[in-house]
């Protein structure tokens, strides 16, 4: 059952793939094959069991594709020495306001819930 | 040093940290890149073309990865449809990720950083299956943006649940929403932990989060802001 889910999801990313390169675009068909797919799923053409194997093969090893991207910061790294301060706080000011947002908004609009009639 | 070593060397590296997580307990990609990051420090710059070509392939891989994320998004939002309001949700992830994209161009541009780093740092908060190639687009580092990208999910993952009990956020939805919106997998991996209604909303939000930063990090850009 999981060849089928990986198979269908190649086949999306090669239609997402066919789809950028025929408008000229840059961008990786990856995402608009993701979009595709998703709408496929939400209209009910392809039936979610048929592929929830298979996607669920592909999602637990994510990290597969990256490990050797991730390492190759050690390139990077030389390249933005001068600029890691701006990199650093940056990174920590933008994750921690978005993890306090999104905690206190969810929680206010939750106990909101909780508390109306 | 052939270009193959390198690329049986990064599956080697993911296999053995993969296997071995029971023990470990750390990140897999975490330590699979490291382990690689010390040899290529070892072996020094001179390696650097060979390595390109040896991680080359692996490009080809998030494709089908990327779409495959389309099923839990398409499981959750049928799940979330019944039990969550989707709309105040959805525009909560959207608040969160302009506010996560713009604050983090906007401090590094004030604390000097180029062009360049900026459009690697402005897909932060999606997962590296999307930011990795919005950077490759926006002409950001797509090495920069993964690192960035992993050490935020990490440090999400560490301080993310203890930051959000000081706060009061005690429901396993909102603790989840978090979680998920800022640490991406690591810190969707340490919400399915605290408790399932935890990890499914983690899982809507990393996805719908990601989706979301990937648009607003091409408007900030089409706006100029990098």
């Amino acid at each position: 059952m999981r060849i089928i889910g990986v198979v269908v999801c190649v086949g999306f990313w090669l239609l997402g793939e066919a789809i950028v390169r025929s408008l000229g675009s840059s961008y990786g068909g990856g995402l608009v094959g993701f979009a595709l797919f998703f709408v496929t799923l939400r209209a009910r053409l392809i039936p979610l069991e048929r592929v929830r194997g298979g996607s669920g093969l592909l999602v637990t090893h994510l990290a597969f594709p990256i490990v050797g991207v991730t390492a190759g910061v050690t390139y990077a790294a030389r390249s933005f020495a001068a600029e890691g301060v701006a990199i650093v706080v940056s990174t920590l000011v933008s994750t921690l306001l978005c993890l306090s947002v999104v905690g206190l908004a969810a929680k206010w609009r939750l106990r909101t819930e909780t508390t109306d009639p | 040093m052939s270009a193959l070593l390198f690329f049986l060397g990064c599956a080697g590296a993911y296999a053995g940290a993969y296997v071995t997580r029971a023990r470990h307990r750390l990140p897999v990609l975490m330590l699979a890149a490291a382990v690689v990051g010390v040899v290529l420090v070892l072996l020094g710059p001179g390696v650097e073309a060979a390595f390109r070509q040896g991680i080359a392939p692996y490009s080809y891989l998030l494709g089908p990865m990327t779409v495959a994320l389309a099923v839990p998004l398409a499981e959750a939002s049928e799940d979330g449809a019944r039990k969550a309001r989707v709309g105040f949700t959805t525009a909560l992830l959207l608040v969160s990720a302009g506010l996560s994209a713009a604050s983090i161009v906007l401090v590094a541009r004030w604390l000097g950083a180029s062009a360049t780093a900026c459009a690697s740092l402005a897909p932060r908060a999606a997962t590296s299956a999307l930011s990795v190639p919005t950077s490759e687009a926006l002409a950001g580092s797509a090495s920069l943006t993964s690192v960035i990208v992993a050490t935020s999910g990490v440090l999400v993952g560490l301080v993310g649940p203890g930051l959000l009990s000081l706060l009061g956020v005690k429901d396993p939805r909102a603790r989840g929403l978090a979680l998920g919106a800022s640490g991406h997998l690591v810190a969707t991996a340490r919400a399915w932990e605290e408790s399932r209604e935890a990890g499914t909303a983690s899982t809507f939000a990393l996805i719908v989060h990601g989706v979301l930063t990937v648009g607003v990090s091409f408007l900030l850009h089409a706006l100029r802001f990098f």
